[in-house]
């Protein structure tokens, strides 16, 4: 048996869709110098378009991307490119 | 598409920046320089000095090495200095002078011009020649400069004497000459040979005063060299040794 039951002549039946949200990533990392081992702040990380850069602790986030491949580059004078 | 994959929720990323080693700076050479210029006398010993600079902030060690000829060096060539992070720091090479000419030192892009003349130069009066009193010659070095007049003059005391213009350089300190003295003497073995050998007297006659203060006369010289038959007259030589910086003065 279902859960509604039609009558004889018109029924009427409303219905509100609730949407799903899409699937979201987030991506969050430090950048440090690899010969020190210190936080690297200023410096740039781009992700497909998106830009920020590190704070004082090296750290940076992106919020809300969609799941899947991108690229990331990581800048800073002084040091060598990085593009992954 | 990328090379990184990010899935659903938080994804974590770190990196190591691998910083590029800053480009060191060449080091400049910036002066080559003898501690004294110019005109150096055959065995004479100089300092040959090298400023390096470093244009880098860190310190290094530099091996500087000089070339050239004429010259044979008195200590370690090269020379290894350390120079602080943007400083400068001199290499000294002592060395001496071992040939007669015309010399380049050369380091890095370098060089340094000397003229190694003998200690004791022939200063153009012609070697041997006869003076006597009254007669005047010129006292020159090799380059032309007169350094004063010398006059034959008699003595009580000496054979002749001579004087420079009436002054002295015994005190210059930086002027020597030496006075050779012969005689011509007419024997069987050696007619007329200029005899400068055993009157060679230019170890005790370094000066003229110790010259006429020797009291050699002729007639000494003729007592003890009884079979020569001495013409008179005194032969001379005069040798300036360079550098030669005697204050005379003419009047």
């Amino acid at each position: 048996m279902g859960d509604i039951v039609l009558v004889e002549g018109s029924n009427q039946l409303n219905v509100g869709m609730v949407p799903i949200p899409p699937p979201l990533a987030d991506l969050s990392g430090v950048v440090t110098d690899a010969s020190t081992g210190v936080p690297l702040s200023g410096v740039l990380v781009i992700i497909n378009g998106l830009t920020t850069t590190t704070n004082v602790l090296g750290e940076y986030m992106f919020l809300g991307l969609s799941p899947g491949s991108y690229t990331i580059t990581f800048e800073k004078e002084g040091y060598e490119t990085i593009v992954m | 598409m990328g090379d990184i994959f990010l899935v659903e929720g938080n994804n974590q990323l770190n990196i190591a920046l691998i910083p590029i080693a800053a480009e060191e700076e060449a080091l400049i050479y910036e002066s080559m320089s003898t501690s004294t210029t110019g005109i150096f006398s055959l065995g004479q010993t100089t300092m040959v000095k090298v400023q390096v600079r470093n244009p880098n902030d860190v310190a290094v060690e530099e091996v500087v090495l000089i070339s050239g000829i004429g010259f044979s060096e008195l200590t370690d060539n090269p020379i290894t200095i350390t120079i602080g992070g943007n400083s400068v720091n001199v290499a000294r090479f002592n060395i001496i002078y071992d040939a007669i000419g015309t010399y380049t030192i050369y380091c890095q892009s370098l060089s340094t011009t000397v003229e190694i003349v003998p200690g004791w130069v022939d200063p153009g009066l012609g070697g041997v020649f006869l003076v006597g009193p009254g007669e005047f010659y010129e006292l020159r070095d090799p380059y032309g400069t007169v350094y004063g007049t010398a006059e034959v003059t008699p003595s009580s005391c000496c054979f002749y004497g001579i004087t420079f213009g009436g002054q002295s350089c015994r005190n210059a300190g930086t002027f020597d000459y030496d006075v050779w003295v012969g005689y011509l003497r007419n024997n069987a073995a050696e007619p007329d040979a200029i005899y400068s050998g055993e009157y060679q007297w230019s170890q005790m006659l370094g000066h003229y005063y110790n010259w006429q203060a020797s009291g050699l006369s002729l007639d000494a010289f003729k007592a003890a060299h009884p079979n020569w038959d001495i013409l008179g007259g005194m032969e001379m030589w005069f040798l300036s040794r360079i550098p030669a910086y005697c204050p005379f003065t003419y009047s």
